[in-house]
């Protein structure tokens, strides 16, 4: 009789972990049927303009003129206006947020480390709306101090601000790739009578490295995606350059211009957006696929110690 | 029985050795030491002498406090968040723990192997050796170094295996070979003490055995103190023994003595429950 109830109560135990079990599986199949779905639209969505207007000239052309009276579809100003922004966010974020992620990994004693962490989590719950309208009514004006030709909207203007806004994300990223090296390797340099300074520079750094270019790819992959503080800081002027000073639009930015002016749907210049997403779409996957990479060779190289 | 094979193991070993331990120059001397882990107490009193070109074995089980006294000896107790430390331990009679002594460079004389291999995987075989050199400044990148490399190496017993693939890189090898080139990576750095914890735990009988001759050949350069869960390892290789019990130096001295004749009957039960 006992035997029987424990069976019993031993299968509906089995039973409610195979029905957890499937609750995991289908939310993570929906995840990825999610971002299937999500490249199919755009993809559906650019075959109509890729009728229309041939790969070449879209890849090949250097103007971006679709709502003008005169049409060109090259995309490559929307893809260096976007490359720029991001580029000086990273320029921007890197350095700060390397030295910050040291800090807290390797030398900041504890207390230090449990004022910092919720400082910068903070930073990185801050809407990039506000970044947006900071770049442009605060940096901006004071760049213009020092920078007497910046244009009112700049790639650099939109560029800090958005290295600001990946800071929190690169110093957390990066923090934990360092704190991944294990300590034992740390240790093994002290043993050799190597000083904290070289231990972090010449071990716990380059130990690290592939984990920390992981989350730069991951950052600048943030980056390439941000729409809001380049919509309002960098321009809406495609154009072909790499001077920082310059305003510029990015390709989140040319989507939100269309999508919320007056373009009438089923043209050609509306379905531009699709086509202008599924290369945003395919630069940012080529990004994750990259960091992707170096997190798992990160991590191949620990599984041994 | 078990106990005659050992004494069969210790005195052929002490044939070997010559020198009584009463002649040697005593290089490392712990007085008082005691050290702690927020307030665990750890290491109890200790009172060590431990003498010049000479191995010294630490026996006893496992959580004892073995590793810790190593790590006492060559400062690196101190790396640990919630550490302390009182007494002294006199190196060359100096005491390390004055204000005056910079632990960076008591390390650098005093060497330690860790019980798990911690080859560095950013760098290759042959830059690992050379670590403790460059990682000290004592050598650059430029610096032509291939003998120091070969030297450490065949001191290692690992140059046959790693010669013709010193640029591979470090986790190419297996356990043993990766605890053999941290004892290599030791040794360049030209340390006067090497202090040895477990380094054979995790190794097969073979990688073991060349092990224990390379300590042997480098009795005559080097002190060697050796952390050993292995009793038969203990009587095969040193010369001293010191026997630690929940963190209390329960005695030592000559491993003939020791494992021949205890003066403590804990040691002796410790001894008799561990010869399997
Ligand atoms: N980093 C640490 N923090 C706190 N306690 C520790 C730490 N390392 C070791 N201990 C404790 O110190 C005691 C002795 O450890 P250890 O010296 O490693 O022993 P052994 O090497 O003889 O096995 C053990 O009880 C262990 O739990
Ligand atoms: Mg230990």
């Amino acid at each position: 009789m006992r035997n029987r109830n424990n069976k019993l109560r031993r299968e509906a135990i089995a039973r409610k972990e195979r029905y957890i079990e499937r609750a995991i599986f289908g939310s993570s199949l929906l995840s990825i049927l999610i971002a299937i779905g999500i490249f199919v639209v755009l993809l559906w969505g650019s075959l109509p303009f890729f009728s229309e207007v041939s790969l070449t000239e879209f890849f090949g052309g250097t103007k971006w003129t679709p709502l003008f009276h005169d049409k060109h579809f090259g995309i490559w100003p929307l893809v260096t206006g976007t490359l720029l922004t991001s580029a000086v966010a990273i320029t921007m974020a890197l350095p700060f947020s390397l030295l910050a992620s040291i800090y807290l990994s390797e030398l900041a004693p504890r207390k230090h480390r449990q004022l910092f962490k919720p400082i910068i989590e903070i930073l990185a719950g801050i809407p990039t709306i506000v970044y947006g309208y900071f770049a442009l009514l605060i940096v901006t004006p004071w760049l213009q101090q020092w920078i007497p030709d910046l244009a009112g909207f700049s790639s650099l203007s939109a560029g800090i601000c958005m290295g600001i806004m990946i800071m929190p994300m690169l110093i957390t990223l990066s923090e934990d790739a360092l704190r991944a090296v294990p300590s034992e390797l740390r240790e093994g340099s002290y043993a050799l009578g190597a000083n904290k300074f070289t231990t972090v520079t010449k071990i716990v750094l380059p130990s690290a490295i592939s984990g920390i270019g992981s989350a730069i790819l991951l950052s600048i992959s943030r980056a390439l995606g941000e729409t809001m503080i380049v919509a309002i800081a960098a321009g809406q002027k495609p154009n072909l350059t790499f001077d920082p000073r310059e305003s510029v639009e990015t390709m989140t930015a040319y989507i939100v211009q269309v999508s919320m002016g007056d373009t009438p749907t089923g043209t050609v210049e509306y379905r531009t957006i699709f086509a202008v997403g599924l290369t945003l779409f395919g630069l940012t996957l080529i990004m994750n696929l990259c960091s992707y990479y170096l997190k798992q060779k990160f991590q191949n190289k620990y599984a041994s110690l | 029985m078990q106990f005659q094979f050992l004494s069969a193991i210790v005195s052929t070993n002490n044939e070997t050795i010559g020198n009584p331990m009463s002649d040697r120059q005593v290089i490392l001397r712990t007085e008082s030491l005691s050290a702690s882990f927020e307030n665990k107490k750890i290491l109890n009193d200790i009172n060590l002498e431990i003498s010049k070109r000479n191995i010294m074995a630490i026996i006893g089980p496992s959580g004892c406090g073995k590793s810790t006294l190593l790590r006492c000896i060559n400062r690196m107790h101190e790396l640990i968040y919630g550490s302390t430390l009182s007494g002294r331990i006199y190196f060359e009679n100096k005491n390390i723990y004055d204000k005056s002594v910079d632990p960076i460079l008591l390390r650098r004389r005093i060497g330690l192997v860790f019980q798990k291999p911690n080859p560095f995987p950013s760098m290759s075989i042959k830059d690992n050796v050379l670590s403790g050199l460059w990682l000290t400044q004592k050598i650059n990148k430029k610096t032509d170094s291939d003998h120091l490399v070969e030297n450490a190496l065949q001191q290692a017993v690992l140059w046959d295996e790693v010669k013709d693939r010193l640029d591979d890189s470090s986790l190419s090898l297996s356990g043993g070979q990766q605890q053999r080139l941290c004892i290599a990576r030791a040794l360049a750095s030209k340390p006067d003490v090497l202090l040895l914890d477990e380094p054979c735990s995790s190794l097969d009988p073979i990688a073991t055995q060349r092990i224990e001759s390379l300590l042997l050949s480098l009795k005559n350069t080097y002190t060697i103190v050796i952390v050993t869960h292995n009793m038969r390892q203990a009587a095969r290789i040193s010369n001293t023994t010191a026997f630690l019990l929940s963190g209390r130096l329960i005695e030592y001295g000559e491993t003939t003595h020791i494992f021949t004749s205890p003066q403590e009957t804990q040691t002796e039960d410790y001894l008799s429950g561990h010869f399997d």
